[in-house]
C-alpha cells in the first residue's frame, strides 16, 4: 500500500515538474522566431497605419511614428493621425512604459501591456520579445494555417502580470516565423487571435512584420489591422527615447 | 400680567383683515421651514437606507494592503477582522462584499457593469429589496455562478431568465480571466441606488479576479481578501464612538486602522474597487484600514442637504425680512389708530412697560397661531404628497425617492423648532414699533384723537 502512494506521489511530482519546465522543442521553435524577429543589431524606425474596424461603426484610423531599439528595450511611440490623438506617445524603458498625454502634459506610468488608442493591438507586440522569461512552453504538434504547415506551441505564464496567461503560437515550417498567435484567459477562453499577415526582410534573417491582424474574439465584427510602411535601420539619435523629446512633440 | 395677557388674546384678532393678512405671512414662513427640514430629512433617511442595504454599513471597513511589492486594494485578513468586531460589538452583524467593474459578453455584444459579490448565505441586504420580472433570490442561491441582472441590462442584451453570458476581466495582477455566468434573475427595482445593481456571488467574483493560480497569494489562510466589510448594529445611534472602539482594537491586533483622513476617504470606501495596484517601495506586512461611519460615507450626501436647506434658508430669511417690514408698518398703523385706547390705558395709569408688553404680546399670539396653522396645513400637504404624487423612480431625482414616493420626514424637534423661531421672530421685530406705543405720552395720545 505504501509503495503505491510513494509511486503516485512520485508520478504527481514527475507530472508537476514537467508541466512547469519547458519542452526542449518548443524552446528551440521561439529561440529561432525570436532571433529572426529581435533586432538588437540596429535601430528600427517605421510608420504604423492602425484601422480598428467595429460592427454597425465607421473604421477609426490611427497613425503612429515607432521608433525601436532593442538591444537596449527601448522603444517610443508618437500618434501622428488623428488630430484627437496627436501629441500622444508612449516611451518604454525597459519593463517600464510611459503614456504622455499632451492635454495634461503628463506621464501615466502604464501596464507594459496597454492597448494602444483602446484598439486591439497591445504595446508588448512592439519591440523585443522576451516570452521564454514569462511563459513555460509546450509543444503541441502541428496544424494547417491557411494553406501553411506549422509548429504549434502553447505558453502558459509563469508570471503574473502577462495579458493573456495562455497563448498558442503557429510557427511556420518553412521559414519559422509565428504566423497566427491564440491569446486565451486564465480559464482558457479565446479571447484575441493575432495574424501575422505579412514580413519584410529588413536584414540577413532578421524580419519585421509589415501586415498585423488583432482579431477580439469577443466582440463581433471588432478587429485592428496594422500596416507597416517606410522600414528603416538607420541610427536613432538617443535623444529619440527620452520623455523631453515626447513632449517636445506635441508643441 | 394677567390682565394684559388676557387683553392681548382679545386683541389680536380684532382687526380681523389685518391680522389675517400678517398671520398668513407667519404660516406660509411656518409651512416652508417645515417642508425644507422634512424634505432634508427624508433624503438623509432615503440615501442612507438604500446605502446602507446596497453599497455601505453603519461602519465600512475598507483598505489596502502590500503583497509582493505591490500595494493592492482591498481588505486582507477579514476573518480575523470580523473577529474583531465580534468580539468587540457582540451583536453586530458583519458581511464581506468583492466589487469590480468588469465588461460582460453575449453574443458578441458587450457592457461594461458593475458587479457586487455577496455572501448570500449570511448577508440579507438584498433580501426583499429586489422586484424580480423573472427568476428569483432562490434561484440566485441555488447556483454558485448565478448573477442577478436589472432589466436595462438583460433588453441591452436580449437576455432572458436562464441564458449564460461571458465575463471578462483583467484579474488583480493583470492577466486576463473569464467566467460564465448564469442568469438566475431580472429585477426591476424602484429603489435608485438598487436599479442598476448586478449582484453576484462572492467566490465567483474572488476567483475571477484572483484566479485559481493566484488565488492562495492573496487569499491564503489569514489572509482572506474581500473588497470591503459592512457593520450593521441594532441601535446605529452612536457610531463615531463605536467605530474610535473598533480602530483601537483593530490596531492593538496589528492592524493599521483609522478613521478616513477626508470626506473623500470616505466616499472611496464605497466607490473605490479598483483592481489595479501601484508599486510599493519594500515589501512590509501591513494591512491598512480605514472605518468610515454611514455619516461620513453620505458626506457628499450632506454637502447636497447644506445646499438645499441652504436656499430653503435663504427664502424663508426673505420672507421673515418681508414679515418683519409688515410687523412694522401693521404694529404703527395699529398705534396710529389706537392713540384713545393708549391714552385712555396710560392716564389710567398703565405704565408706558404694560402697554409695550401688550401690543409684543399681541403680536406674539398671532404668530404663535398662524405658525401652529402653518404647520397644520404642511402636515396636510406633506401627507398628500406621499400619498397621491408618485414620481419616475428612475427619473432624475429618483435618488430621493423611495418607489416614486417623495419621502418626507417631519419630526417634533423641527415643529418645535420653527413654531418658536416665527414666534420669536415676531416678538423681537413687534418690539421697537410696541416700544414707541408705550412711550407716547397720554396728552399727546388724547390729544390728537380728541
Amino acid at each position: 500500500m505504501r509503495s503505491v502512494f510513494f509511486a503516485t506521489l512520485l508520478l504527481l511530482t514527475g507530472a508537476a515538474a514537467f508541466a512547469q519546465t519547458n519542452d526542449p522543442r518548443a524552446v528551440r521553435i521561439i529561440e529561432n522566431f525570436e532571433s529572426k524577429l529581435n533586432l538588437d543589431a540596429f535601430d528600427v524606425t517605421s510608420d504604423f497605419t492602425l484601422v480598428q474596424k467595429k460592427a454597425a461603426e465607421a473604421d477609426r484610423v490611427l497613425r503612429l511614428n515607432i521608433y525601436r531599439r532593442d538591444a537596449a528595450g527601448l522603444f517610443t511611440i508618437i500618434f501622428t493621425y488623428p488630430d484627437s490623438e496627436k501629441g500622444k506617445g508612449y516611451l518604454r524603458q525597459g519593463d517600464d512604459l510611459y503614456l504622455y498625454l499632451p492635454t495634461t502634459r503628463e506621464f501615466v506610468f502604464r501596464n507594459r501591456k496597454d492597448d494602444i488608442g483602446s484598439t486591439d493591438v497591445r504595446t508588448d507586440i512592439f519591440g523585443r520579445l522576451t516570452n521564454l522569461e514569462k511563459f513555460n512552453v509546450r509543444f503541441e504538434g502541428k496544424a494547417t494555417v491557411s494553406k501553411w504547415e506549422c509548429d504549434v506551441v502553447r505558453f502558459d505564464a509563469k508570471v503574473p502580470d502577462v495579458s493573456f496567461p495562455i497563448q498558442k503560437w503557429y510557427v511556420r515550417v518553412s521559414d519559422g516565423l509565428p504566423i497566427k498567435v491564440e491569446n486565451f484567459s486564465a480559464s482558457e477562453a479565446l479571447l484575441r487571435t493575432f495574424y501575422y499577415v505579412d514580413f519584410k526582410q529588413v536584414a540577413a534573417g532578421k524580419y519585421i512584420f509589415t501586415r498585423f491582424l488583432a482579431v477580439n474574439n469577443l466582440e463581433e465584427g471588432q478587429r485592428t489591422l496594422i500596416t507597416v510602411d517606410n522600414v528603416r535601420t538607420t541610427r536613432i539619435e538617443d535623444y529619440i527615447f527620452t520623455k523631453a523629446y515626447l513632449e517636445r512633440q506635441s508643441r | 400680567m394677567g390682565k394684559i395677557f388676557s387683553l392681548a388674546f382679545k386683541n389680536a384678532f380684532r382687526q380681523k383683515k389685518r391680522s389675517v393678512t400678517l398671520g398668513v405671512n407667519y404660516a406660509v414662513v411656518t409651512l416652508l421651514l417645515l417642508l425644507v427640514l422634512s424634505f432634508s430629512n427624508g433624503v438623509r433617511a432615503t440615501i442612507g437606507n438604500t446605502l446602507v442595504r446596497g453599497t455601505a454599513g453603519h461602519l465600512t471597513i475598507s483598505g489596502e494592503y502590500v503583497s509582493e511589492k505591490r500595494v493592492l486594494i482591498g481588505v486582507q485578513a477579514y476573518e480575523r477582522i470580523t473577529r474583531t468586531v465580534k468580539d468587540l460589538f457582540p451583536d453586530s452583524t458583519v458581511v464581506k462584499r468583492y466589487n469590480f467593474s468588469s465588461a460582460l459578453y453575449y453574443r458578441g455584444i458587450s457592457k461594461r457593469l458593475s458587479f457586487i459579490g455577496v455572501d448570500a448565505a449570511v448577508d440579507q441586504s438584498f433580501t426583499g429589496q429586489l422586484s424580480f420580472a423573472a427568476g428569483s433570490w432562490e434561484a440566485f442561491l441555488a447556483a454558485p455562478n448565478a448573477v442577478i441582472v436589472p432589466r436595462s441590462v438583460a433588453e441591452y442584451y436580449g437576455l432572458s431568465n436562464g441564458e449564460e453570458v461571458l465575463i471578462s476581466r483583467r484579474t488583480r495582477l493583470g492577466a486576463f480571466n473569464t467566467g460564465t455566468l448564469k442568469i438566475a434573475g431580472i429585477h426591476d427595482t424602484g429603489n435608485f441606488f438598487l436599479s442598476e445593481l448586478v449582484l453576484c456571488h462572492f467566490d465567483f467574483l474572488q476567483d475571477l479576479d484572483l484566479t485559481p493560480a493566484y488565488r492562495d497569494r492573496f487569499n491564503a489562510a489569514g489572509r482572506e481578501t474581500a473588497t470591503t466589510l459592512f457593520v450593521y448594529f441594532k441601535d446605529p445611534s452612536n457610531l463615531t464612538a463605536e467605530r474610535d472602539l473598533l480602530v483601537n482594537a483593530l490596531n492593538a491586533r496589528g492592524f493599521e486602522a483609522s478613521g478616513p483622513k477626508t470626506s473623500n476617504d470616505a466616499i472611496s470606501a464605497v466607490t473605490a474597487a479598483s483592481p489595479r495596484y501601484t508599486v510599493a517601495d519594500r515589501d512590509p506586512n501591513i494591512i491598512r484600514l480605514t472605518v468610515s461611519t454611514l455619516d461620513e460615507v453620505l458626506g457628499i450626501v450632506g454637502t447636497v442637504l447644506a445646499v438645499v436647506n441652504g436656499i430653503g434658508i435663504f427664502i424663508t430669511l426673505i420672507l421673515l425680512f418681508i414679515i418683519a417690514v409688515s410687523i412694522f408698518i401693521n404694529l404703527r398703523m395699529t398705534i396710529n389708530e389706537r392713540l384713545e385706547e393708549i391714552g385712555t390705558m396710560r392716564a389710567m395709569g398703565v405704565e408706558a412697560g404694560s402697554v409695550t408688553r401688550l401690543f409684543i404680546l399681541e403680536n406674539t399670539v398671532l404668530a404663535l397661531f398662524f405658525s401652529l396653522i402653518g404647520t397644520a396645513v404642511s402636515l396636510l400637504l406633506m401627507g398628500a404628497l406621499t400619498l397621491f404624487v408618485r414620481f419616475p423612480a428612475a427619473g432624475q431625482i429618483g435618488v430621493i425617492l423611495d418607489a416614486g414616493k417623495l419621502v418626507l420626514v417631519p419630526t417634533v424637534p423641527d415643529v418645535l423648532l420653527v413654531v418658536g423661531l416665527v414666534t420669536a421672530f415676531a416678538a423681537l421685530f413687534s418690539f421697537f414699533p410696541a416700544r414707541y406705543g408705550g412711550r407716547i405720552k397720554p396728552v399727546d395720545a388724547l390729544s390728537s384723537t380728541y
